[in-house]
């Protein structure tokens, strides 16, 4: 193998670098090409919303969505409440007592 | 030394194929900056129109939120409130009950004799003058009948000259006296159950702290 044969590979390896450059712009092109495809849908979706917004159109979708989630914040208010609730009937006897015992001392005169 | 050209081929390989595998690397971490900023990017643009959608219909969408869960926390402190009340009811119920116990004597720890005493005392004085007619229930008027005396000395000593008489029409209470003077321009409720409502209303809170209500 002589000094031709190196030279031989030399280009092959040159065409290989240039392959992988041609590689190279074409996934950073791609990736470019999908983000702005991204953020055209993104802001055409964005104006249509707004605009429908504006004339009062479409915002069933959010009601409704603000009904779902003020149900479920209303739902775990009203277990918060049944909680404290319960946890009222656990009020320790000696607390009723003690209870008892000052309306007893107030109602009874000294 | 010189190399041969078997070494130099391989050594050329070797490095183009690094800086092929470099070139991918980066052209990788290139797309995938380039697609997460267009992520973050799409996600800032939706935020910023959920802004303005909400800023658009916002009072609607608050006005459904108050509706539900305005109408949930009424309910839910309703609940809460009545729970809380039935404790109250039942610190007070037992109390009552103990104060029957009471007056019908079956408390070893309260002579019951000396309580009817002070509230005589305590009623005459504060209605004040010479002459006093004292009611009571029936059980309390055949103890005041054979006690007249007794009771008559207590509230002299307690406010000077005073003459006590019973009205022999029993009250219906539990306990306690009403006392009024003699025209009958004053009167003191001074019943167990007159005392009871008004120490429920004064000491309500305090009661609540006790119970860890409040």
């Amino acid at each position: 193998m002589g000094l031709e044969s190196v030279l031989s590979l030399g280009e092959r390896l040159q065409r290989l670098l240039a392959e992988a450059d041609r590689e190279v712009e074409a996934k950073v092109a791609e990736a470019q090409r999908m983000a702005e495809e991204m953020l055209s849908k993104a802001r055409v979706d964005a104006e249509r919303r707004r605009t429908m917004a504006q004339r009062g159109y479409g915002i069933e979708e959010l009601l409704e969505e603000a009904e779902e989630k003020a149900k479920e914040e209303a739902e775990k208010s009203m277990e918060d409440y049944k909680a404290k609730a319960e946890a009222l009937k656990e009020v320790p006897e000696e607390k009723i007592a003690e209870a008892v015992t000052l309306v007893l001392q107030e109602v009874l005169p000294r | 030394m010189s190399m041969t050209p078997l070494e130099l081929e391989t050594q050329l390989i070797e490095r183009t194929i690094k800086q092929r595998n470099e070139l991918l690397a980066r052209a990788r971490e290139s797309a995938e900056k380039i697609l997460k900023a267009a992520e973050e990017e799409v996600e800032r643009i939706g935020a910023e129109s959920e802004r303005q959608i909400l800023s658009l219909v916002g009072s609607e969408l608050r006005a459904v939120r108050d509706r539900i869960v305005g109408e949930t926390e009424l309910e839910g402190r309703k609940m809460l409130m009545l729970s809380r009340q039935e404790l109250l009811t039942r610190v007070f119920d037992e109390a009552e009950g103990r104060l029957a116990g009471i007056a019908e004597g079956k408390d070893e720890a309260t002579s019951y004799d000396e309580v009817l005493g002070r509230l005589i005392v305590e009623a005459a004085s504060a209605i004040g003058g010479e002459e006093f007619i004292v009611s009571a229930n029936e059980r309390d008027l055949t103890y005041l009948k054979k006690n007249l005396k007794k009771a008559q000395r207590q509230v002299r000593e307690a406010i000077g000259g005073s003459e006590l008489r019973l009205d022999e029409i029993p009250l219906d209470a539990m306990g306690g006296v009403v006392v009024r003077n003699s025209d009958g321009t004053k009167t003191y409720n001074n019943t167990l159950e007159g005392r009871l409502e008004g120490v429920k209303a004064r000491i309500q809170a305090e009661v609540a702290q006790i119970l860890g209500l409040i």
